[in-house]
């Protein structure tokens, strides 16, 4: 809602600047988000006076006008409009001044005649839309008086944001009712008098409503021989503050009382009404009405509409229609002032994908109460701006019963919600300046009756807060709730994920994090059964679709995002839930949450003292190996992932159960995400792992005997599995075997082609010295076993 | 003879101090206290001596050797130590050449700021708690006052995913499904994912909140002030100020909007609080007597109060970040900036 300071203060004093206006609005829970002044662009322009007006020499469109502009002297200036004339004040330029438009004046030669200055029109000072001609101001303005000392252009417009829950500030007077809360002021109302005719409007025409669910109340006022024309001036220049445009006398009269009281009004021209009557009915099937816009709309059962005795004439509460607009032609004129339900506009409004300042404010609540004093309101401006001969009365077709909701107030359930002691007498004061009205029933407690504009206030607790945001925020105190006995913390589960971050950032990563929806093709770019994800109605981009099934699209396309902008390496991992349900969606889906790694590009940043060499599939296995707690029932296999490489790739099972497979990516999966190179992606069932990392390491006393170590290479073929060898040399080691570790592999010269070198290095270790003889007896046995198994050879 | 012994003392003491390196000393030591050097000999050619002087004699030649022998030990170890130090400083390195690189790995700005939130509320007391994301139309918003149709629901932009279902707007809905679980007291905080259909530097179609919630008997609007401003001196550091201004919420009443002083200018004005000394960063209120009626508690008997904050809004203000969209892009120029 914007609104002007100055427009304000006709129905309220106020004591306060707009800075402060601003500040005290905003602190009674009007925020008002900005001020602007309503006129930009206007220093050094001036009300000047043509003095004299020749014609150019050189060209037949020109004019020179000597144009006095008191303090600031006489200028000569050539001028283009057609209806510059001498005589006429108007609004001059000077050099130096810098227009709203982006014009910036100065000294010039048109067609070798020097020109000082500029003689605008109303468009070229941003103050409206007419360029035909330049702006001819009232002539009793005095020459060289600012302009913004004029028609109030030196005002400010606040531009103030107003909740869903208050319709009733959606108005000049709603806002003003505020600023008398706030001031202890008084609200003064707007003229509504006006002259009537001694025909009354029943003999001239009919109101008939056929759902008065939808339609509570209708107020007809009628009246002819209106004198169409521009509204005057001001109200111009307070719509366009407002962010209207003027149109005509009569629509801008309608406007203009809609911004002063919230009530929408809508004019219909008589004439062009069939049989010159109103019926308010739901739209037919089929049905279809050419809007103010221009647009045709298709009507449904479920909309309401204003018709004549045969066709729609308006979409009720939402726009007029195109043929019974209000034009130069028009005589006479049907005002209406209704109230419909919010729901059904809303609903309309939504369908048709159409809203209007009309539309925001009946969906949201317009009191019905208010029909005749905006009817009046009104018909006083059209009398007195459009010369309107008004039909006596109202045709006030109203279903809205006089109840009027009555809440119980008690002064310590105030205290019990605030947490402070509210005095009463300010309890009452607040109530009363917002128009409650309030009657004592002991002496700590009322009876509150909610004015009908206020429909928000329902409850108690409804008018603590209007107690409290008058009273003041500011006035609590800050306190701890007290008696709670303390029992916080966060559940194992949590612990668990934030020891999985701890690790991986640990172990030099970032974490990443990634929209969990995507591109619903992003199964398929994974070369995985296109299972469906479950997909968002109403996306704002195609890349943000589809429920995510995995984490590694995510960290795909920020690989590829890194990749491409020249960065060496990226080493992420993200932590998040996928979503996985059955089709149609019936049920929440599943919401399991992931860890996955991704691997790109250089292992560490170039440094002096490390060989340049990029991640590979060895160093994401021992990020899982770092990550997942060493157990007995963890199983290291290999992978058959469609998004891996078929021969680079592994899966972990635990207790028998898949919970995490990893390896390099797939070719096509990299070029589908456009990734150059190899990388390396992990992705960690978290909800199956949770209990591995329920463990608390035991003790184990460090050995007080020495160790005995021993080395051993053996020669295989290539496809040997080193992990199943090391699983055997276990087998074999028995007890005494601490340690198996692979302290060499080497593929080369002088091993055979084909083959490779594998060097174990062994640790045993026993409660008592061993000997020699006894661990030699132990090699042997691994290495026959190592023969026979694995066709190993001794290097 | 002791003439002599004088003689091969002086010469050995020179010797000594002469002796460049622990191979010279040596050699000295050699000639002079050796098997055969000289104070041995003369030593053994005491028989030539008068048997009353032997005595003497012998006396004097061992106080020589062992001054001797002290002198040289003494060399000794300067000379070692001379060597040491010699081979040392031929070992000398570059010191101003970098470091080997450690990769330093980061958490997410997000998750720092919840974990800081989390841990801030948890010394409080708070129990932390998760809800899903993918929520039905009831907990989003019937269950919080938001009926069909209500206007508030076009304060939020929802992502539909059936008629009932949809990805949560915000993180209230982990209130009902908490209240419906468990009776007073409860004392929660629930960060998570959060999602409306909009995209600009300041709004992301996926974002984080953290909601807070305490319902117990004698729970007030002061107690959630107090909390609130407990909450930004820990986040924001001690000299910050909260302010309140009343707002709207539908399941709150009274509903507040909490501005921090600005942690930037610290309350002057500049830039990023629009000369305001400002900053918006929650939305509270007194949980409203009709969300505890649906979930079955009685707003006679206890009361509560709830609050929501924006993470990114928070680690956008806290590290200076002016795009929110950078946050989910995963640059790693971005991400590694974030160290703790």
């Amino acid at each position: 809602m914007l609104v002007s300071y100055r427009w304000l203060q006709e129905y309220v004093d106020v004591p306060w600047g707009p800075q402060e206006l601003a500040e005290r609005l905003t602190m009674a829970g009007l925020e008002v988000e900005g001020i602007e002044p309503v006129a930009p662009g206007l220093d050094r322009v001036y009300v000047g006076l043509v003095e004299e007006t020749v014609a150019h020499p050189h060209a037949d469109k020109l004019k020179i006008c000597s144009v006095d502009v008191g303090d600031q002297g006489r200028h000569s200036i050539v001028c283009g409009a057609p209806n510059v004339a001498m005589g006429q004040k108007v609004a001059v330029a000077l050099p130096g001044a810098s227009l709203p438009i982006g014009l910036e004046i100065a000294s010039t030669i048109i067609r070798e005649v020097p020109s000082a200055g500029m003689i605008c029109s109303l468009a070229e000072l941003g103050l409206g839309e007419d360029e035909t001609g330049i702006w001819v101001l009232p002539a009793d303005l005095i020459p060289g008086t600012p302009l913004v000392e004029l028609f109030d252009l030196d005002d400010v417009v606040l531009d103030v944001s107003i909740y869903a829950n208050r319709p009733d500030c959606m108005s000049m007077l709603g806002i003003a009712r505020e600023v008398a809360a706030l001031t202890g002021g008084r609200l003064r109302f707007p003229a509504t008098d006006y002259e009537v005719l001694d025909t009354p409007i029943t003999e001239r025409t009919s109101v008939s409503v056929e759902d008065q669910t939808l339609c509570p109340r209708y107020t007809a006022t009628l009246m002819e021989q209106i004198q169409m024309g521009e509204s005057p001036l001001w109200m111009q220049f307070r719509l366009r503050a407002a962010g209207m445009r003027p149109i005509n006398n009569v629509v801008d009269i309608t406007n203009y009382v809609m911004l002063e009281t919230g009530h929408p009004l809508h004019a219909f021209d008589f004439e062009k009404l069939a049989e010159q009557r109103v019926v308010v009915r739901p739209a037919r099937p089929g049905e279809t009405m050419i809007t103010l816009d221009g647009e045709s709309r298709s009507l449904t059962p479920e909309m309401l509409v204003i018709c004549d005795a045969r066709n729609p004439k308006c979409i009720a509460g939402v726009m007029g229609g195109l043929d019974s607009e209000v034009t130069e032609s028009s005589t006479s004129i049907l005002l209406e002032a209704a109230s419909f339900s919010a729901l059904s506009v809303r609903r309309t409004s939504r369908a048709l994908g159409l809203s209007s300042e009309s539309s925001a404010r009946f969906e949201k609540g317009i009191d019905p109460h208010g029909t005749v004093f905006a009817s009046q309101r009104a018909t006083h401006l059209l009398q007195t701006y459009a010369h309107a001969k008004v039909f006596a009365g109202h045709i006030d077709q109203s279903a809205v019963g006089n109840q009027q909701t009555k809440i119980e107030l008690k002064l310590q359930e105030i205290d019990r919600l605030l947490g402070v002691p509210v005095p009463g007498t300010t309890v009452v004061e607040i109530l009363e300046a917002l128009e409650f009205q309030v009657q004592e029933t002991s002496e700590e407690g009322w009876v509150v009756t909610v004015p009908s504009h206020r429909g928000d206030v329902e409850i108690a607790a409804d008018l603590i807060e209007e107690i409290v945001r008058i009273w003041g925020l500011e006035n609590l105190p800050s306190t701890l709730p007290g008696n709670l006995v303390g029992t916080g913390g966060q559940s194992p589960r949590l612990n668990v994920m934030d020891h999985i971050r701890e690790v991986l950032v640990g172990a030099g990563l970032q974490e990443a994090m990634s929209y969990s929806f995507g591109r619903s093709d992003n199964n398929e770019r994974l070369l995985r059964d296109n299972q469906p994800m479950i997909e968002v109605q109403n996306p704002i981009s195609e890349d943000l679709v589809a429920l995510r099934h995995s984490l590694l699209p995510g960290l795909l396309t920020a690989t590829s995002l890194n990749a491409n902008r020249q960065q060496r390496r990226v080493a992420i991992f993200e932590v998040g839930a996928t979503y996985l349900g059955k089709l149609p969606l019936t049920q929440q889906p599943k919401e399991e949450c992931k860890v996955a790694i991704a691997l790109w590009g250089l292992r560490s940043m170039p440094n002096w003292a490390l060989t340049e060499e990029n991640f590979d599939f060895y160093d994401l296995k021992g990020l899982l190996e770092l990550m997942l707690p060493k157990a007995s029932d963890l199983e290291w296999t290999t992978g058959t992932n469609s998004s891996l490489h078929p021969g680079r790739q592994g899966a972990v099972l635990y207790q028998g159960q898949h919970i995490a497979y990893y390896g390099e990516v797939h070719p096509a999966v990299a070029r589908n995400f456009r990734i150059p190179g190899r990388a390396y992606v992990a992705e960690i069932d978290f909800e199956k792992i949770l209990d591995l990392y329920d463990v608390t390491p035991v003790y184990q006393n460090l050995p007080r005997y020495p160790a005995m170590e021993r080395d051993l290479a053996v020669i295989v073929d290539h496809n040997q599995s080193v992990g199943e060898m090391i699983t055997k040399l276990y087998k074999l080691g028995g007890e005494l075997l601490q340690e198996v570790t692979v302290f060499d592999l080497y593929i080369g010269k002088p091993i055979p082609d084909g083959k490779k070198s594998v060097a174990f290095s062994f640790r045993f270790q026993g409660d008592r010295t061993l000997t020699d003889d006894e661990i030699n007896l132990i090699m042997d046995r691994c290495l026959q076993g190592l023969q026979k198994d694995f066709d190993a050879e001794i290097r | 003879m002791q003439t002599k012994v004088q003689e091969i003392r002086t010469a050995a003491l020179e010797a000594c101090s002469r002796a460049s390196t622990v191979q010279e000393l040596n050699q000295a030591r050699v000639k002079f206290l050796g098997k055969k050097g000289e104070l041995t000999l003369i030593l053994r050619s005491m028989g030539q001596l008068p048997s009353e002087e032997r005595p003497l004699f012998g006396k004097l030649v061992n106080e020589v050797r062992d001054e001797l022998e002290q002198a040289i030990q003494g060399r000794e170890q300067e000379l070692a130590a001379a060597e040491e130090q010699e081979r040392l400083l031929g070992e000398s390195i570059d010191i101003t050449l970098p470091g080997r690189r450690v990769a330093r790995g980061t958490l997410h700005p997000v998750t720092q700021i919840i974990n800081e939130a989390k841990s801030i509320f948890m010394e409080m007391g708070y129990e932390i708690v998760e809800g899903p994301e993918v929520e039905w139309d009831y907990y989003n918003f019937e269950a919080l006052n938001i009926p069909p149709d209500h206007p508030a629901r076009d304060m939020q932009d929802t992502f539909f995913i059936t008629e009932e279902l949809l990805l949560r707007s915000q993180t209230s809905p982990v209130q009902i499904h908490t209240m419906e679980k468990q009776q007073p007291p409860i004392r929660i905080l629930a960060p998570g994912k959060v999602y409306r259909a909009d995209s600009d530097v300041t709004h992301s179609p996926m974002f984080h909140q953290i909601e807070g919630l305490v319902v117990d008997k004698g729970i007030t609007f002061a107690d959630l002030k107090g909390t609130l401003q407990l909450f930004a001196e820990r986040m924001f550091g001690p000299e910050t100020k909260i302010r309140l201004r009343p707002s709207y919420f539908p399941f709150t009443e009274p509903s507040a909007e909490v501005d921090v002083s600005c942690i930037i200018c610290k309350g002057t004005g500049c830039r990023v609080c629009s000369e305001t000394g400002w900053l918006e960063i929650l939305g509270a209120g007194m949980v409203d007597p009709r969300v505890l009626i649906k979930v079955g508690y009685d707003p006679e008997e206890v009361t509560g109060f709830a609050f929501g904050v924006g993470v990114e809004r928070m680690a956008m203000l806290k590290y200076g970040i002016n795009d929110i969209r950078l946050l989910f892009e995963n640059d790693v120029r971005f991400l590694e900036q974030f160290t703790s």
